[in-house]
């Protein structure tokens, strides 16, 4: 199935770049030990060498708001990129967020069977019960849309586990996870969702979040990157990936995710005209109950 | 824990919570001294790195005043209030952070009385609920730390 998918991909790639649609794609190749990595082709050659396989983790969504890409769009030019459901939510939040053009971003959506959470490995935690096998947008799909159903597994599993323990044993966790964090940004490096000129952090006028990397300013970080991400996180998973820590950052995300799915019946990413969530309401319908 | 006064940092907006903060003071309705205010624009101004530092800097509790629903005075602030503080408070139990040490009130200029009771009524929460340990926590494991990594006889 997988290789089918993988012989379209490239047969599509290589025709939108001979016939000039986009400058360049970006997908996924192997590099020289044979590991998934980006691949950005730029020639129908170098679209051969993408792959289409379940280590496909990588969410590409990131580069399209990154240098050199985002010069290539601010100047008019066209892309295409290679998506899985979850990072076609980051590319639809992305155009609700004004960030890049619909028509300049070709979209090559691929029905997706989950990825791995490490090489060779499980099914990540976040794959289980996916609804988004079919990516809901794109320009064009690869592979067969018919008969996809979710893998079985639950995607807040760990989320579930953390909330059944008491609120010191949650603070006792987390804790541990904010000694451990040495605040290089590699989370906030891959998110999509993170592309503002000048993060919070890096101001020091005045200094929201300390930046030295200890558990206080640590809190800090990820408390307030949570709650900015809030709504607008496609749970693609690529900041606990990146970690080099092991601190499973995209708990926290998926745990707002789903009370914010619950709450306001609210899901990222479905619909490039809709409101975003941290600038709209509902008069009569947002909950109001911890309010006095 | 007897002698135990909580700190609590009070955002409130210019328009209305901070009015009805003062009326409470010009006819002398009575609230424990607990409170310290900072005065904001808008409700809509109060970003979770407010709270998160009043937090950091030894408050033991928030609280975060608006103009009633339909009241604000740019049309529509209070509602976008109304929507990050859910998602603060939901994250803050997650991570293991009593949520009620945030509070959020909808108090108008006209509502000294109101102002006092939610003072009064957040004081009796944080009384049971006690100092934030939690964040205290993380600075004075540091401050062992760096006692213990000091040079002997320095």
């Amino acid at each position: 199935m997988a290789l089918e998918r993988e012989a379209a991909l490239r047969e599509k790639a290589e025709t939108l770049l001979v016939e000039g649609k986009v400058r360049l794609i970006i997908g996924y190749g192997t590099n020289a030990s044979g590991e998934v990595r980006p691949l950005v082709a730029r020639t129908s050659e170098e679209a051969r060498g993408f792959v289409w396989n379940s280590s496909c983790v990588h969410n590409l969504a990131a580069y399209l708001t990154r240098e050199p890409v985002a010069a290539m769009l601010r100047r008019g030019e066209h892309v295409g990129i290679v998506v899985k459901g979850c990072d076609a939510r980051a590319v639809v939040t992305l155009i609700q967020e004004g960030q890049i053009a619909r028509d300049q971003v070709y979209v090559i959506g691929m029905v997706c069977d989950g990825v791995t959470a490490s090489d060779g490995g499980a099914l990540a935690i976040r794959c289980g019960g996916c609804q988004v096998r079919v990516p809901l947008f794109y320009s064009d799909l690869i592979g067969d849309p018919e008969g996809i159903a979710p893998p079985p597994g639950n995607p807040l599993e760990d989320v579930a586990e953390l909330l059944a323990k008491t609120e010191h044993e949650r603070w006792a966790f987390w804790r541990a996870q904010m000694e451990k964090c040495i605040r290089c940004y590699a989370c906030r490096q891959v998110c999509p969702m993170c592309y503002c000129r000048e993060c919070v952090t890096e101001r020091s006028e005045p200094q929201w979040i300390d930046k030295a990397p200890l558990p206080r300013g640590n809190l800090a970080y990820h408390v307030i990157r949570a709650a900015h991400l809030a709504g607008r996180c496609s749970s693609c998973g690529e900041c606990t990936r990146v970690c080099p820590m092991g601190i499973p950052v995209d708990m926290l995300n998926r745990f707002l995710t789903s009370r914010i799915g619950e709450a306001f019946g609210h899901e990222c990413g479905i619909d490039c005209e809709a409101d975003l969530f941290q600038s709209s309401f509902s008069k009569d319908k947002d909950p109001e109950g911890f309010i006095r | 824990m007897a002698d135990f006064k909580p700190r609590i940092v009070a955002f409130l907006c210019n328009w209305c919570s901070y009015a009805g903060a003062d009326l409470a003071g010009t006819t002398r309705v009575k609230h424990r001294a607990d409170v310290r205010i900072v005065r904001v624009p808008c409700s809509g101004r109060v970003d979770v790195s407010l709270i998160m530092k009043a937090f950091e800097r030894g408050a033991d509790g928030v609280i975060v005043g608006g103009c009633h629903p339909g009241d604000c005075h740019y049309i529509t602030g209070n509602y976008t209030t109304r929507r990050r503080m859910f998602v603060l408070r939901e994250l803050l139990g997650f991570i293991g952070i009593e949520p009620e040490r945030l509070q959020v009130t909808w108090c108008s200029a006209s509502e000294g009385s109101k102002w006092a009771e939610v003072v009064e009524d957040t004081c009796k929460v944080l009384d049971s609920l006690g100092p934030l340990k939690q964040v205290k926590d993380l600075t004075e494991n540091l401050r062992s730390e760096a006692k213990e990594t000091r040079p002997s006889g320095a």
